[in-house]
């Protein structure tokens, strides 16, 4: 019987520890040696709306696009090589950075931003500070003992830390709300729950409209350059073929913002409609945003200088363990091909 | 006047006492199980035209609480665009393989861990750790680990399935009374029959409300699930609605995982009927 039962068990384990190795790598390309670019974006319009835009037909490449929600999620992707390139935050690869065991300046950062896309101008700015009338602060530095809703990571962190740090306040002078994602932030303060969010117009759009609230200070106003950032692994950039791949991705995509989208607002807003359920309402707002949006150089010193103070608020403020500088992590690897000048 | 003038035979008595206590006894029967069917379909209604008045009369917003009119808009949205019959079968496909995997595998463990000493000691331990992760932190360990197709999503499920279904049967198993062991023994039951013809039938009540939970479970962990690179199926639908400012969309989807596990109980509990004709079925009123 003892015999059987260890049998099993070494049989168990050993299916345990096969199904582990299942994983597919997105370096896997097919066998006639074309090279499959595995994108992971967040939410399902974009490939939506890559395919509605027909930039991306006849590529010389495979183009995969994954749907990964979340920056955690997106990051193990990339770690594992399921995917190439990944969406996330402008500042996701600084926080890495200075949350890593080592510091990346000095050796090798394991993740690179190599792209960021923004809406400057854009009439609906995220991430932005929303507060409650009812709580009377008509400054930053009246936020001393009001509570903030906010979700960690990303550009809604980004904008806490930064809030905290322009009102010359610590965490320990607010009453700190840490949420599981933007859309629980934004409803604690539509519900009333707390008395400032930092969060996008579109979220808390029924009591800013209504007079119940108002924003007080925007991305620009904190030093927050919001949007989206891409985050590569050194690998995939080393490799000259996928480096290619990559670069003429971004060429086509730099386009999409520039060109296609701002002109097709129907199409975009069906996309918005329809794949991710919005009413028209928010399809528009979200349009009226996305026609702003254009690829920026992320060689950029000015802009690597507004990462390193996001980074050191959020270090003051405890979320990420390090001081560090994280100027290494951004490989400006497409700024020349694919961002305008 | 004799006695038997004053009084019936007390046998013929005693038979229409009995005769009208069985029909009190029908009567009675009959009423409960109008009263319960009665009661199934009017509280629910009761509760559905409370939320329509509450939204009538302004005692909650259309956005904090959509009514069931916008509910039965978001189905038909749904509907004409084609997403619920598209996620439907997916979801289904990967609950129901993910738990044929998750609850062979907590049976298999279960009973190893229930019939030897040495099963216990193997598995016990790690299971009762690895049963309180929170699922929800290690999604992003299972794309490290299994990557972004339908592995992570069906592991997340079976993973999910695998603890009530291994409890339960190794409850089942161990609790199993020792005086039917005993009995089993002195007819000369030893081993695998002892163990096929007397512990794993006695044991089967267990295992079976451990499959009818790790059913439940199966439909909780598709919301994690379909979190992982999931374009269709009923967590995605949820999840995407979440992100996009659509409550109505998630209730709706809410509605759809509780007729899922009417549906499922439902099947679960035939499944028990006709496993277990033998177990009496005992309630109190």
């Amino acid at each position: 019987m003892k015999r059987i039962a260890l049998i099993t068990s070494a049989l168990l384990l050993g299916a345990t520890l096969s199904a582990c190795g299942d994983s597919a790598s997105a370096a896997d390309d097919d066998a006639a040696g074309q090279v499959t670019l595995t994108f992971g974006f967040q939410t399902a319009d974009y490939p939506a709306l890559l395919e509605a835009s027909g930039l991306f037909k006849d590529l010389p490449y495979k183009l995969e696009t994954p749907v990964i929600a979340g920056p955690a999620a997106q990051i193990s992707a990339l770690y594992s090589k399921a995917t190439d390139v990944g969406l996330v935050g402008e500042n996701t690869a600084a926080f890495e950075a200075a949350n890593a065991a080592d510091d990346w300046s000095k050796s090798k950062p394991k993740v690179y931003t190599i792209a960021g896309v923004t809406a400057k101008d854009a009439p609906y700015p995220a991430p932005s500070l929303f507060v409650r009338k009812s709580a009377n602060i008509n400054s930053l530095a009246e936020l001393r003992g009001k509570s903030i809703a906010y979700n960690f990571g990303g550009n809604i962190y980004a904008g806490y830390v930064k809030v905290l740090a322009n009102a010359g306040l610590t965490v320990k002078d607010i009453k700190p709300v840490q949420l599981p994602d933007n859309q629980a932030a934004a409803a604690s303060f539509v519900a009333g729950q707390v008395d400032a969010v930092v969060t996008g117009y579109a979220n808390v759009k029924r009591v800013v409209d209504s007079g119940e609230a108002v924003r007080l200070a925007t991305n620009a106003d904190l030093g927050v350059i919001g949007g989206a950032g891409f985050i590569s692994r050194p690998d995939v950039l080393e490799d000259e073929a996928r480096l290619a791949a990559v670069k003429d991705f971004f060429s086509r995509f730099s386009k999409f913002y520039s060109e296609w989208y701002p002109n097709n607002e129907a199409a975009v807003e069906k996309v918005y409609q329809t794949v991710l359920k919005q009413t028209p309402e928010l399809s528009k707002i979200n349009w009226e945003n996305g026609a702003k949006s254009r690829l920026y150089k992320i060689g950029d010193p000015a802009f690597q200088k507004t990462q390193q103070e996001i980074v050191d608020a959020a270090f003051k403020a405890g979320g990420v363990k390090n001081e560090r500088d994280i100027s290494s992590v951004f490989n400006p690897v497409i700024d020349a091909s694919a961002v305008p000048q | 006047m004799t006695t038997s003038e004053l009084a019936p035979p007390p046998v013929k008595e005693a038979g229409r006492a009995l005769e009208s206590l069985a029909v009190r006894g029908r009567q009675g029967r009959l009423r409960s199980a109008w009263r319960g069917r009665f009661l199934r379909i009017v509280v629910p209604a009761v509760l559905i035209v409370l939320w329509q008045l509450s939204s009538v009369l302004g005692w909650a917003d259309e956005f904090t609480l959509p009514p069931p009119s916008r509910i039965i808009a978001a189905y038909q949205e749904l509907w004409a665009n084609g997403d619920i019959q598209a996620a439907l079968p997916i979801s289904l496909k990967r609950a129901g393989t993910g738990l044929a995997i998750g609850v062979s595998l907590g049976l298999v463990l279960g009973l190893f861990a229930g019939l030897w000493k040495i099963g216990e000691e193997i598995f016990d331990a790690p299971l009762q750790m690895l049963r309180t992760i929170p699922f929800i932190a290690v999604v992003p360990l299972f794309i490290t680990w299994f990557g972004i197709g339908e592995t992570p999503k069906l592991v997340l499920i079976a993973a999910a399935t695998v603890f009530p279904m291994y409890l339960n049967t190794y409850h089942g198993v161990r609790g199993v009374d020792k005086k039917l062991i005993e009995s089993g023994q002195t007819f000369g039951l030893r081993g695998w029959r002892l163990a096929a013809r007397v512990i794993l039938p006695t044991a089967l009540p267990a295992a079976l409300t451990g499959l009818r939970y790790a059913a439940g479970v199966s439909l909780l962990a598709l919301v994690l699930a379909e979190q992982i690179n999931a374009r269709e199926g009923i967590g995605y639908l949820v999840n995407n609605a979440n992100q996009n400012q659509r409550p109505d969309i998630v209730i709706a989807g809410i509605l759809i995982y509780a007729l899922l596990g009417i549906v499922v109980d439902v099947l679960m509990r035939l499944a028990e009927h006709f496993a277990l004709p033998w177990r009496p079925r005992v309630a109190i009123g």
